[in-house]
């Protein structure tokens, strides 16, 4: 064999050049370029906001438990109203709506007469991540950022490529701030 | 063309999956192989099994990652040299590479890096000289390792799909085909669902999302990169003609419905009361749970958070550690020092903690948390492309599984799918529950 190409065995400069520059026949119907940053970077590598956003909280359900978060859920369905980021709390349920929503999930509520606390004004700040959960501790260390950053996270949840805050929406501006201040300098 | 660990087994199975190579180097294309390792968990040459031989040298002497990237990489390299045997026996000239030579650059993370760039200047030189390349999956460089020549490194889980989808991109191949033991995608695990039919066409984040929760019919990282260079991605079976499933963009798709069910992880899942910490206190307390989970390196899942506790779910694997973490911490939250907070993670208080107690209660008011755990959990998750959000999707998966007596612990969605976590002993029968409520049976 007359040629290596093991990359370290050649210039670190080809590695990221443009194939005509690395091949001797520039004629070839080849593919233009290499790709920098080909997969996804380590780490946090985007935070937005979205806004227009309630939190709504139903507490001291009635046992049994499940079926008392389902009669919630049904009347909501039944009232079309789409909802977002359902978690299960000991006593209850909590879920995000959009506030275009929250005056006639508040009527649902009324109507089951459940206990419940609806808080208006929310963004949510969504940080990214390519495989999220993968990444040792990055969760958790948004969270405890997060904590220390704002006066009070009022709803959280992830997925395989983003972990979601829920705060008020003149607090969203800092916490997104601080998130690409410590982790977005930390890509690899 | 990328053939997995079950394609290159044996020597029969060698020989179907070189002969897909000859039928489309025959139709007029330039074939590309990559090839995992042979074999299985188990198995002699199985990436496990090579792990396992240094492992073996001293059990409480944990192996480097380093060296550990370059014995795995050994079931490639044989697998590569084999299948590149096959072909010349087949009467076509054919080349092994390793994932360097076939211009793979990764980061310096040793067990999973992640590609930064591809130069394949030497599968091209391969295939300008009429030979065809084999190329080892799951494998790149890192150039900037400090020692002369680059340093080997593996790509993780799905390396060698993670390979064949970077390779087409940086080849800009017609396709990328994954060649597997199953006839493509399918709308469940055929072990739990035995009639789960194989999606015809499915599109990139619909493939990317149903395998971050859990099918291993493709590993996420190839759909991503094939949906960012968009380049057609299949999976098809070795041993059969079927003509498998076929990853685009969903531009090219009718809206759809329901994509099918996944399933993933042991789990266990974690809750923390709050009523026993002081309302003023909650925030840091908060705070520094998830600054040691941090400092611990777990990883967490369907997080939680609400006014009167939090909760997480933590894979069966970390949860030992975490147990040993949260045994006896003490958290201190209370500035004026009057509230000491000391957390017990079992049901069984441990001698730690009995002495951490008993130092502690002259100190002050020493405030137990105990953790509420819920072991042999697992995740199971519904995706779709556009229905996620229809009113009353939450409603109909979680009344389904009520009704079906199958507890569910706690949830979490995002635009392509809704997951519940469940105990493991209900898997089977939530997964064919689930399907059989979006009648998946009649997917195509």
């Amino acid at each position: 064999m007359d040629f290596t190409l093991e990359s370290g065995d050649r210039p670190d400069e080809l590695a990221g050049q443009p194939f005509r520059k690395a091949l001797s026949d520039p004629e070839q119907d080849l593919p233009p370029q290499v790709e920098t940053e080909f997969e996804k970077a380590r780490g946090i590598h985007l935070v937005e906001q979205r806004t227009g956003l309630s939190r709504v909280h139903v507490v001291n359900l009635a046992e049994p438990l499940m079926a008392s978060r389902l009669n919630v859920l049904k009347m909501v369905a039944e009232a079309k109203v789409s909802i977002d980021f359902l978690k299960f709390t000991p006593d209850g349920i909590t879920f995000i709506v959009s506030d275009t929503h929250t005056s006639t999930v508040e009527a649902c509520l009324k109507a089951l007469d459940v206990e419940h606390s609806i808080l208006r004004d929310r963004s949510v700040v969504l940080a990214h991540a390519a495989n999220l959960r993968d990444e040792e501790g990055l969760i958790a260390q948004l969270v405890s950022e997060a904590i220390d950053s704002v006066q009070e996270i009022d709803h959280l949840g992830d997925m395989h490529d983003r972990l979601l805050f829920v705060v008020k929406a003149s607090h969203a501006p800092e916490l997104t701030a601080r998130i690409k201040e410590r982790f977005m300098e930390k890509i690899l | 063309m990328k053939f997995g660990g079950t394609s290159v087994r044996t020597k029969e199975a060698r020989a179907l999956a070189a002969l897909k190579v000859v039928s489309a180097k025959e139709q007029g294309f330039s074939p590309v192989v990559v090839v995992s390792a042979i074999g299985r968990r188990g198995e002699p040459y199985a990436t496990d099994t090579l792990i396992n031989l240094v492992r073996e040298v001293d059990p409480t002497i944990a192996p480097d990652d380093r060296e550990l990237d370059l014995i795995m990489s050994c079931g490639e390299v044989l697998s590569s040299v084999i299948f590149a045997q096959t072909l010349r026996a087949l009467g076509h000239p054919s080349m092994s590479l390793r994932g360097g030579q076939a211009g793979i650059r990764t980061d310096g993370i040793y067990g999973s890096a992640r590609i930064l760039g591809v130069n394949p200047i030497g599968v091209i030189e391969v295939l300008k000289r009429g030979s065809i390349p084999v190329v080892c999956g799951f494998q790149g460089v890192w150039v900037q390792g400090g020692l002369p020549g680059a340093e080997l490194t593996t790509l993780g889980r799905g390396g060698s799909d993670t390979t064949a989808s970077a390779l087409g991109a940086a080849l800009r191949a017609n396709a990328v085909e994954i060649f597997t033991d199953v006839d493509g995608v399918k709308t469940a695990d055929p072990d739990f669902v035995p009639g789960a039919p194989t999606l015809r066409r499915v599109a990139y984040d619909e493939v990317a999302e149903i395998a971050h929760l859990g099918a291993k019919v493709l590993h996420p990282r190839a759909a991503e990169i094939a949906m960012r260079f968009q380049i057609p991605l299949w999976v098809k079976s070795t041993f059969t003609d079927d003509p498998g499933t076929e990853i685009v963009s969903k531009e090219g798709l009718p809206p759809r419905r329901m994509t099918g069910v996944s399933h993933t992880g042991k789990l266990v899942y974690i809750q923390v009361d709050l009523d026993d910490v002081v309302p003023h206190h909650r925030k840091a307390f908060e705070a520094r749970v998830y600054e040691a989970l941090a400092q611990f390196g777990i990883n967490l899942f369907m997080i939680n958070m609400s006014p009167d506790s939090i909760g997480f779910a933590v894979s069966r694997e970390q949860f030992p550690e975490v147990q040993d973490m949260f045994d006896a911490l003490v958290l201190p939250v209370d500035e004026s020092g009057k509230t000491i907070y000391l957390i017990q993670s079992g049901e069984e208080a441990s001698r730690a903690f009995s002495t951490q107690l008993k130092l502690l209660s002259a100190l002050g008011n020493t405030q137990v948390i105990k953790l509420r755990i819920t072991e042999g959990c697992t995740m199971v998750s519904v995706v779709g492309q556009s229905t996620m959000q229809q009113p009353g999707l939450f409603y109909k998966v979680l009344s389904a599984l009520t009704e079906a007596q199958i507890a569910v612990l706690q949830t979490s969605d995002s635009d392509y799918s809704l997951s519940c976590l469940i105990p493991e002993s209900e898997l089977r029968r939530a997964v064919s529950l689930l399907h059989s409520l979006f009648s998946l049976d009649q997917a195509s």
